[in-house]
């Protein structure tokens, strides 16, 4: 369906008020149709002009009551309050009249109004907190909840920050999920969620998503579109969705239309630049070229010979014009000396990227039917040169509310969202892995004609880029029937189906290479073009009904049973093939080459049926089960279905007589819960069955193609099943002063049982890997800090909140038997980094005197007796590292890699058993992960920010980035300039070669000197300023004359700076140290309208 | 309107109906097979024999297919780095000849083999459930023992006895899992039983095109024909009993081979020929092509990958063209003088190694002679371009874009160009072909499994053996390899206790000269460190390796030279090696086999 069509079909309709109330099919139609209705209401013209001027603000803390619903009593005229929490009449009713205000959260109110302006303080319904918060099928009252969950209200969070991924909004927020990105690239910022640490070490552990009770992903959502955002912890929230649920779940409400509401325009926009925040620094020509000289590099492998490459680099410092192109052909050897510093990063970024996000929604309400339609675009340019990394993402959310009799309600919401991506190829880490010298551009042939450098830039540039379309479209219809006896039952049906076409050439790009200027031959044989279809559908039915019911006030019951069914289809195939006849034409019919193809059909399911029976005394105590029966098409029949149950109980001590005058406390409520939960996310989708693959062989046929053969799967275990975690919750919901501080303390252990591990190691002969059986556990302990706080004062409203968790995750059953440290354990501790403790470097003092000559090299050279030396490495020479001898054998090794030696009968030590001279020397692992955000407002202005970071983190740096020239090819950063020479002895990076005449021949210990070591653990905490905004609100008084409700400028910042202690270029959120996208910062100057 | 409340009621009606009903949970793979519809047909079960080949040793490739590759060509150089006839460029010498070899914790040499085991067991059980005739039925049961016996070849060689695995077993075969090993004598004999049933009831290959591609009956001789001298002379050499079985059993196999077999004329072409399809000395043969299944095998010797040389002793074994040794044939003209030491040689070596030239040259695609005397380096030229020609081998070299190299010996050490390096003095260029110059792993040429050249040397070694090498068997064997290295005859009558003074006292002369010629003729090939294990000769190995006789000057000083001379031999690693000790001859078993299976013994001396 086209956005488009959609549109201009209703106009017929206008006007048919009465066909109306007998057909409500097409809601489609219908929204648009209510539309109009709404233009027309506010066309009639009342008898008496009066304006009524008001502000709500909450009686406690005087700050402003936004979206507060203020009504005439006596008649169907009602505003909304807006973000000042101002409001404005113009009416036909004479004062005095009276006013009804309401709004979540707070007590009803009246007020006989006499003249305009006037101020309605509310007051918030402490003892009955009325916020509801979206719970499993259902909503309760905040006061009620016994569970885990956090609520997030999307509004408050998002503001006017330019993301177009609710995940990234939702960073540093709520305690215990951690959100990270692994880099910036638009559309594809490999975004991972994880919700209380890791669940299992079979599979990922992500939180499930569910949007509107169905689940669907983040990045498909606009976040614009979101209204609130509740995240379930712990068993008690989440045993209702079985086995799905068990990592935790994230209920997205969306934004839904209220009743008795004129139409209401909103429009918010924001252009946005993005820069990157954080590049590597390379070092100059000279630096580096020196550094070849320091090691031993005598000719480098392009073929410069370093010395004289030396000699033009000064001559180059003093006479810059003779050397017109920054290079210059030797006459003699005739190699190219490269001279000029250039700027391969640079060259392959623009100034800047570019943001541009528009929301457009209207949305209203008559008594029996309301409506929001939402659009969203967002369209996204990278920093990468050219305009081929670009994300363009289109929304369209509309729903529909009607009753279609006074007690049956229907819901249909209509989602569909598009993005287009088209992803770099360069690669970010090929130019940072760039020499300072490489040039760019193009190289001029002989002949005169023109050949580009083979620079990541150029790639960018002349190569066609691999795009991928995202089609997802979702369908949903909900019938509610509400007895308004505390009955209600809902079912709904949701349909989701998501097309994803992918496109990718090998182009084979002739280019010139840069680093020893020889032209490189590309073959068109190898050219190519894989073109990908897949799709899903995703058919979700959810029937469910709730009972609620009050025994005189004070046994308060309710029960929910319900069903549900899923059931997902993926099919995906993709064919390639090469030798394209023309690179502009990436067609299979137009390739002559090899034909290759995959496909790839899976199916699963879900059948549950669950419960949930509450019931509270006085709202004081509290107690709640929750029980599922859960089918997964994922186990062999006999092992298909289990039973999770949940239990928790809740004491609300504030509302005990002792406490109930204690002014100062507002809350003290303690939760507990326990349940067990399954997991069905255990890799494929038949993971019971072994499945053999074919795939191409050895072989050629009489085409000269390969064979198919068909490889053998993997033995599986006959009696696969669940993994069943269990879920223990303790916590404590405080609130002082009022409610201006409010806290929440929890602490959980889950335990993640019959895990799916692989069996215990099999002898070879075996000849395949051990199955996977249900034959681990593991336990994460952790705890879980909220504060927040909200004041008002002299007319500043503000508000902190603080979050701070951690947890830590040890394997408490894997059979390992040959006890090898790099395999899990019994007593593992996740993230956990085995090395060997860095003593110092070996000086002169280590050797036999007379063994080193004056450049501390020597062919005899001779370790002073003990002085321990690594085991099968060269003798070491001063400034390789020496490692603590741990076991104090006299050697350094690494035992045989189990974590405890053998001892012979005598009790002593076997040689080269145990860890040898390793042991845990820190940890990968996240930890004390913290949040802190806050907002001010002061008249029309606020200011509002956002941080995010981890407090400790050992980093390991890989690759490039961890040690400086680590081969022939290698690179040597900035920040890796302080490296070990004679003259150097006090560096930062060890020794690099060995007998510094021949660095190719002779790297001496330089192998050894990078071994895992407490040394080059980096400091990963940071503090990563996420986002500050300054917005300004225009004046009501201004606003009336031009009949608009709500004008707001923002100036919003994104990924501001993050304080960090590693080195420049290396960004701490990251796993390991090597991006293929930079980061990015993003300045945005937003506009919101609303009338 | 009133109907409208029966919607619910009628919608849980419904519905509990539908939820009642859960056989949308059974769910199968759509799109992947299983062990129950594999085995069916002969296509799908020739299908999945393809699998196996993947085992043996062919060119490099991109992207390497089936996991661990054992034994590439290049793997075959490290391997005979072992021995004493190939060098790798490294600073401090092979650990096994350095005796710095320490037990592996885990080892693809031998779980390798067991992954594929089990992919054939597999075969094995399930085509006697398929409704084959009893005639394919037992063609495939023999391809599949044919493969079995070749990965319990290739564990014998290492380990000596090993656990045999004759089933498909599971985690719950405990019996066999955790079994002992089995003796040498049980497995050699099980091997030996296998091939012979193969033998005798492979088919083969209906369609043409997979002639000398696939196993047949000469394929299973040609295995016969090696594991039967290998284990004849293992036993012989190492003090077991029974050799004469084995030796039979190879001469057996070679004599049905003879016939049906001969040898290419052309040496070079055996490793880089575009296509071995009708070459008469194949009997297996993996095909690469232009289409893009290429190997990279001609661009790594057109690199810096390649790092190995052939030492002064692989050299010194070549003999000149009169058959005579270089040590006393009056047409060696010594080997100081580099542009002579190739003349009158054995051509088989210019195949090896490339002879010394200079040109004009700065590191592009042109090049000038340089005007050396047309005796010297022109010499060459001209020979390269009648023994071979522009797609294989001529001078200058080249590196895989068409580079030219300006001179040979290129040492690394005092290095102009990074690639085509020597580091002793003799790079091996065996594979080093101008089929598909400019495009990098795009080498097409095709690569010898199994051929005829090899079983003539079994031949001629395992009837020596068993004492009946005669002229007539020489003149059948090591008289048709000669004519290819226009090297003259070998007339067994002349071969006296004088005609290597460098011979080892302890092989009889005329076997000297077969092994010489067996280790000229398979050079490269990954044969030698074998052929020392099983002769029990590994002390020829626990030497100095010397390279080419250079002067210190001429390399700016910085090859290094025995004694520290300023000329003679390249010596790469100072100092001599130990002795080779007893219990190398058989490798360690992996520490975590002997961990996780406690009846596993480790070889003897092994600690």
């Amino acid at each position: 369906m086209k956005i488009d069509e959609i549109s201009f079909q209703a106009p017929y309709l206008l006007n048919q008020n009465k066909v109306m109330k007998k057909k409500v099919f097409n809601f489609l139609w219908f929204g648009i149709f209510l539309f109009s209705i709404g233009s027309n209401a506010q066309s009639t013209a009342p008898l008496i002009q009066s304006k009524l001027y008001g502000k709500v603000v909450d009686k406690i803390t005087n700050e402003a009551v936004i979206g507060a619903s203020v009504l005439i009593k006596g008649t169907t005229h009602g505003v909304n309050t807006d973000e000042n929490g101002k409001f404005y009449f113009q009416t036909g009713q004479k004062f005095p009249y009276i006013l009804l205000i309401s709004y979540l959260g707070y007590k009803d109110q009246e007020l006989i109004v006499n003249g305009s302006p006037v101020t309605v303080a509310l007051s918030p319904n402490v003892e009955e907190l009325k916020d509801l918060v979206v719970v499993g099928f259902g909503v309760q009252k905040k006061t009620n909840v016994s569970g885990a969950t956090t609520t997030v209200k999307m509004d408050q969070i998002l503001g006017s920050r330019p993301v177009t991924n609710a995940n990234s909004a939702l960073q540093g927020v709520v305690a215990g999920l951690q959100v990270f990105s692994t880099n910036g690239q638009p559309g594809n910022k490999g975004t991972q969620l994880e919700l209380r640490g890791l669940g299992s070490i079979s599979a990922a552990t992500p939180p499930l998503i569910l949007v509107d009770n169905v689940k669907m992903s983040m990045s498909d959502i606009n976040p614009s579109d979101i209204q609130t955002v509740t995240v379930l912890k712990d068993a008690a929230a989440t045993a209702i969705y079985g086995a799905k649920g068990a990592w935790g779940v994230i209920l997205i409400t969306t934004k839904k239309p209220a009743r008795d509401q004129k139409t209401k325009f909103e429009y918010k926009t924001s252009m946005s630049l993005l820069t990157p925040t954080d590049l590597i620094k390379k070092t100059s020509v000279s630096e580096f070229v020196n550094m070849l000289n320091d090691v031993g590099v005598n000719r480098y492998w392009s073929n410069q010979n370093v010395p004289k490459w030396l000699n033009y680099l000064e001559d180059y410092k003093i006479n810059p014009g003779k050397y017109p192109n920054g290079r210059i052909l030797d006459p003699t050897d005739g190699f190219y000396y490269p001279l000029a510093e250039t700027d391969p990063i640079g060259a392959f970024m623009d100034n800047a990227g570019t943001l541009v996000m528009h929301d457009f929604a209207f949305s209203g309400g008559s008594k029996k039917i309301s409506y929001r339609v939402a659009y969203g675009y967002s369209d996204e340019d990278g920093v990468i040169v050219t305009d081929k990394d670009s994300y363009k993402k289109y929304n369209l959310n509309a729903f529909l509310d009607a009753d279609l009799a006074p007690k049956l309600k229907s819901t249909t919401n209509i989602f569909y969202t598009k993005g287009e991506r088209s992803d770099p190829i360069g690669k970010y880490d090929v130019s940072e892995a760039d020499m300072p010298y490489f040039p760019t551009g193009y190289w001029t042939l002989p002949d005169g004609s023109q050949l580009p450098f083979n620079s990541p830039d150029n790639f960018e540039r002349l190569s066609p880029h691999p795009t991928t379309k995202t089609d997802v479209t979702r369908l949903l219809q909900r019938l509610t029937y509400n007895s308004e006896k505390g009955f209600k039952i809902t079912g709904d049906f949701t349909y989701e189906k998501g097309t994803t076409v992918g496109q990718s050439i090998n182009s084979q790009l002739p280019t010139f290479q840069r680093d020893n200027y020889v032209e490189n031959i590309v073959n068109p044989e190898k050219t190519s073009v894989t073109k990908s279809f897949s799709e899903y559908l995703n058919k979700t039915l959810n029937i469910y009904a709730n009972y609620d019911i009050s025994i005189k006030e004070t046994h308060n019951f309710g029960l929910m049973a319900g069903y549900n069914r899923e059931q997902n289809y993926d099919n995906a195939f993709s064919v390639d093939r090469s030798n394209l006849l023309s690179t502009e034409v990436p067609s299979v019919e137009a390739a002559i080459g090899l034909f290759g193809g995959t496909d790839a059909i899976t199916e699963s399911a879900v059948n549950g049926y669950f419960g949930r029976l509450q019931y509270n005394y006085k709202e004081k105590y509290f107690v709640e089960g929750n029980i599922r029966y859960d089918g997964s098409s994922k186990f062999p029949a006999k092992d298909r279905y289990g039973v999770f149950a949940s239990f928790s109980a809740a004491w609300n001590a504030k509302e005990e007589a002792f406490l109930k005058d204690v002014n100062w406390l507002s809350l003290l409520k303690f939760r507990g819960s326990y349940g067990e939960i399954g997991n069905q996310n255990v890799g494929s989708a038949y993971p019971y069955i072994s499945q053999w693959t074919p795939k191409a062989t050895w072989m050629l046929n009489e085409a000269g193609e390969r064979v198919t053969t068909i490889a053998p799967g993997s033995l599986v275990s006959p009696s696969l099943t669940w993994e069943t975690v269990q879920k223990t919750n303790f916590a404590l919901d405080a609130a002082f002063l009022k409610n201006r501080l409010s806290t929440t303390f929890e602490v959980y252990r889950n335990r993640t049982l019959d895990m799916l591990v692989p069996a215990a190691e099999l002898p070879a002969v075996l000849g395949a890997d051990a199955p996977v059986t249900n034959a681990g556990d593991l336990e994460t302990k952790g705890w879980e800090v909220d504060l927040s706080w909200r004041d008002n004062a002299g007319g500043v409203s503000y508000g902190l909140n603080f979050n701070i968790s951690d947890y830590n995750t040890v394997i408490t059953r894997f059979d390992n038997p040959g006890n090898f440290f790099a395999d899990y354990y019994v007593g593992k501790n996740i993230g956990e980094i085995w090395g060997y403790v860095t003593d110092r470097y070996y000086t002169v003092d280590d050797f036999v005197p007379g063994t080193l000559d004056a450049n501390l090299v020597g062919d005899g050279r001779q370790l002073l007796p003990g002085i321990p030396k690594i085991e099968n490495a060269p003798m070491p020479y001063p400034g390789d590292i020496k490692y603590v001898d741990l076991n104090g054998d006299g050697v350094i090794n690494g035992g045989n890699g189990t974590l405890v030696p053998t001892y012979d009968a005598n009790g002593v030590v076997v040689p080269n058993t145990g860890p040898g001279d390793q042991k845990i020397i820190g940890s990968g692992r996240r930890k004390l992960i913290y949040g802190f955000n806050g907002n001010v407002a002061y008249k029309g202005f606020d200011i509002s920010f956002a941080l995010s970071g981890v407090g400790k983190r050992d980093f390991q740096l890989t690759g490039n980035k961890s040690f400086p020239y680590q081969g022939q090819f290698g690179d040597i950063f900035a920040y890796q300039l302080d490296y070990w020479t004679v003259n150097n002895q006090d560096a930062f990076y060890p020794r690099m070669f060995g007998n510094n005449t021949n660095f190719s021949a002779d790297r001496g210990n330089y192998a050894s000197n990078q071994r895992t070591q407490t040394k080059y653990l980096y400091n990963g905490a940071y503090l990563k300023i996420n986002n500050v905004t300054i917005g300004y609100n225009l004046p009501t008084k201004f606003l009336e004359k031009i009949n608009l409700n709500k004008i707001r400028l923002a100036l919003s910042c994104e990924n501001l700076y993050t304080f960090k202690d590693l080195p420049k270029g290396i960004t701490p959120e990251r796993n390991g140290a090597t991006s293929t996208y930079p980061f990015m910062r993003t300045f945005a100057l937003a506009t919101e309208i609303s009338f | 309107m009133k109907n409208i409340y029966k919607i619910p009621a009628i919608t849980i009606l419904l519905l509990s109906i539908v939820a009642c009903n859960d056989d949308f949970l059974e769910q199968k793979p759509q799109t992947s097979l299983s062990e129950l519809n594999t085995f069916n047909t002969n296509t799908s079960i020739e299908a999945y024999s393809f699998q196996f080949y993947e085992t043996f040793p062919a060119h490099f490739e991109p992207a390497e297919i089936g996991g661990v590759k054992r034994n590439g060509s290049g793997i075959a150089l490290d391997d005979e780095d072992q021995a004493d006839l190939i060098e790798k460029a490294t600073l401090v010498g092979n650990n096994w000849l350095w005796n710095r070899v320490t037990v592996p914790s885990s080892s693809g040499y031998w779980s390798q083999p067991y992954k594929n085991i089990r992919a054939i067991n597999l075969l094995l059980d399930n085509v006697p459930k398929s409704n084959l005739s009893q005639i394919d039925k037992d063609h495939w049961r023999s391809v599949g023992l044919f493969f079995k016996a070749y990965e319990y070849f290739q564990l014998l060689k290492l380990y000596g006895g090993i656990p045999l695995v004759e089933k498909t077993v599971t985690d719950v075969d405990t019996d066999v899992l955790y079994a002992p090993r089995n003796s040498r004598d049980e497995v050699a004999s099980t091997i030996l039983k296998d091939l012979l049933w193969a033998e005798s009831h492979i088919k083969a290959p209906t369609n043409a095109y997979l002639k000398n591609k696939v196993v047949d009956a000469n394929v299973v001789n040609a295995l016969l024909s090696q594991f039967g001298l290998f284990e004849g002379t293992w036993r012989k050499y190492h003090g077991l009993s029974d050799q004469d079985t084995y030796l039979k059993a190879s001469v057996v196999a070679s004599e049905k081979l003879l016939p049906l077999f001969s040898i290419h004329p052309n040496f070079d072409e055996l490793h880089n020929s575009e296509n071995l399809a009708g070459n008469k000395e194949m009997i297996l043969y993996k095909e690469y092509n232009e289409l893009g299944n290429w190997s990279k095998m001609s661009t790594t010797f057109r690199t810096a990958d390649a790092v190995w040389d052939i030492t002064r002793k692989g050299v010194d074994l070549f003999l000149c063209k009169d058959g005579k040794t270089r040590w006393n044939s009056p047409m060696f003209l010594g080997d100081q003088d580099q542009y002579k030491e190739f003349r009158n040689r054995d051509i088989r070596l210019l195949f090896m190694t490339p002879a010394p030239y200079k040109v004009n040259a700065i590191g592009t695609t042109e090049w000038s002679m340089i005007g050396l005397p047309s005796d010297a380096s022109n010499f060459y030229f001209n020979e390269y371009l009648r023994i071979s020609d522009s797609k294989h081998k001529t001078l200058p070299e080249s590196n895989w874009k068409g580079l030219v190299l300006p001179k040979s010996p290129h040492f690394d050490q005092n290095s102009s160009k990074p690639f085509n390096r020597t580091f002793s003095g003799y790079r091996v260029w065996r594979h080093y072909n101008q089929l598909n110059t400019g495009i990098q792993a795009a080498d097409y040429a095709d690569a010898p499994i199994f051929r005829m050249g090899e079983v003539l040397l079994n031949y001629a070694e395992a009837k020596f053996e068993l004492g009946q090498f005669t002229q007539a068997i020489a003149d059948v064997t090591i008289n048709k390899l000669r004519p290819r290295g226009e090297v003259a005859n070998m007339v067994v009558a002349s071969i006296n206790a004088d005609f290597d003074p460098t011979r080892d006292p302890s092989v009889a002369p005329v076997l000297w000269e077969i092994r010489r010629e067996r280790a000229i003729e398979l050079m490269a090939e990954g044969f030698r460190r074998e052929d020392l294990r099983r002769w029990k000769k590994m002390d020829y190995a626990a030497k100095t390796k010397l390279g080419r006789w250079i002067k210190a000057s001429d390399q700016a000083n910085k090859v290094p030279i025995q004694g520290g001379a300023a000329q003679g031999y390249v010596q790469r690693v100072p100092g001599t090696p130990p002795s080779f000790p007893d219990h190398y001859y058989l490798w360690p078993i992996p520490t975590d086999q002997l961990v996780l299976n406690p009846k596993l013994i480790q070889n003897p001396g092994w600690k």
